[in-house]
């Protein structure tokens, strides 16, 4: 087991201990099952807080994943999350349940496995919070002095990629699993988790590798302040709509979207689309008519971080 | 994620079934008004329209958006046809013939209802 990844991250135990030094899962886990409180988080005004083992790596690995998320906003009965080991498990070989309140997600056996289980329940929070007062994109966002672009596609079209791309050449980091869409001002409010990394996409970014080294197979969560301190930023305007799609071996391209073909990928892209189908299909139908939309077929990553600074740049001219 | 149904382009991708537009042809003197509860949005020359019944979102493209259009007060598909041709400046058989089908398809879809069905 490394060090921890990214040291730059501040602790955000609420016990105010500082979370340091590096532990095996193992031999930690076997001596304690004492649990601190990371928190809190917060995401569209939800709150929520994450239970590990105290001094864990995990409780390391946790807190530099959500720190982006943390607030200093008092939130009124945070969702509990938990990462705890498992009752009845074997001291040598340490289990970790995943709890969200009081309902048992998974027993897991490596830290990688738990990292993954507590950053999915994150992103459900985000939904159910996100959904209700805002139209909520599965997309990723990035933004410059210019505006947004918001990257509207379903799971392994390169939404986490191309964003990722953007923020690495000086973009700003709204997101890279849910847009919030404000119905009424149209702005893109941030939910500036850790980036998602699969991997088939780590190799394009070598200097995210994490320190602590994931098993194979497994995901990257790379806080947004490793690309760059100043990464995020809380909202922006949306400019353009470009719906991305990796095509291994392809030409990389922009090609124009009318606005209904627009409306109709993006509503694809909407969670919970018909619990407010009249919200939502107004606050598309706003969206499109504000921006240029645009699909990207992707073959190489540069080329089309290249291409959707080309669209600023034509913004600006 | 809950997303809607979608029928990408309503006009071009959904082909009527033989007894719909059967029944339409037969009926072009039928008035039609467009369904209720319908969400529309137009952009430039399409419109996207949610129809709440089925829960699906329909583009419709120029043609088909002019017919929509064309039955926001109801009235007979002839009398559509009278009206795209003296707009379009083209026949008013070459037009109905387009029209049929189209009207044949938004009915299917529920976008257009029976005038007498909007009286209910």
């Amino acid at each position: 087991m490394g060090t921890l990844s990214y040291a730059s991250q501040r602790n955000v135990s609420t016990a105010g201990r500082t979370v340091a030094g590096t532990h095996t899962r193992g031999d930690h886990y076997a001596r304690s099952v004492s649990v601190e409180t990371l928190g809190p988080f917060a995401v569209f005004g939800d709150g929520f807080t994450v239970d590990v083992p105290t001094g864990s790596s995990l409780a390391q690995l946790a807190a530099a994943t959500f720190s982006s998320l943390a607030t200093d906003a008092a939130t009124s009965e945070p969702l509990r999350l938990r990462a705890v080991v498992a009752p009845g498990s074997p001291p040598q070989k340490p289990l970790l349940a995943i709890e969200r309140e009081d309902e048992t997600l998974a027993v897991v056996a490596t830290d990688d496995e738990a990292l993954d289980y507590l950053a999915w329940a994150v992103n459900q929070l985000a939904i159910s919070a996100g959904k209700e007062r805002y139209t909520l994109l599965h997309a990723a966002a990035a933004a410059t002095g210019d505006g947004a672009v918001v990257l509207a596609a379903p799971m392994e079209s390169g939404k986490t990629t191309t964003c990722t791309g953007l923020v690495r050449h000086g973009w700003s980091y709204l997101t890279d699993e849910a847009v919030a869409l404000d119905p009424e001002t149209l702005r893109l409010h941030a939910f500036p988790k850790a980036l998602t990394v699969d991997p088939g996409s780590q190799h394009l970014f070598p200097e995210l590798r994490p320190d602590h080294e994931p098993d194979d197979g497994y995901k990257w969560h790379v806080p947004p302040a490793t690309i760059r301190a100043d990464a995020v930023v809380g909202s922006a305007a949306p400019v353009w709509v470009v719906l991305p799609q990796y095509v291994h071996g392809e030409r990389t391209r922009l090609e124009p979207l009318t606005r209904g073909e627009a409306v109709m990928e993006l509503a694809q892209c909407t969670f919970a689309f018909i619990e407010r189908p009249e919200r939502n299909l107004q606050t598309l139908a706003r969206l499109v008519r504000a921006t240029s939309c645009h699909r990207l077929v992707i073959g190489s990553l540069d080329e089309a971080v290249r291409l959707i600074g080309d669209l600023c740049e034509r913004g600006r001219a | 994620m809950t997303s809607p149904r979608a029928a990408r382009n309503t006009a071009e991708a959904t082909r009527p079934a033989g007894e719909a537009h059967g029944a339409v042809r037969a009926a072009a003197g039928m008035r039609l008004g467009v369904a209720p509860d319908l969400v529309v949005e137009e952009l430039d020359e399409e419109v996207v329209v949610w129809e709440p019944a089925s829960q699906q979102l329909h583009r419709l493209d120029g043609p088909a958006s002019a017919v929509l259009h064309s039955l926001t007060a109801p009235q007979t598909l002839e009398q559509v046809a009278v009206a795209l041709a003296e707009a379009y400046g083209a026949a008013v058989e070459r037009i109905l013939a387009d029209v049929l089908p189209l009207a044949s398809t938004l009915l299917a879809a529920g976008l257009l209802v029976p005038a007498e069905d909007l009286r209910t």
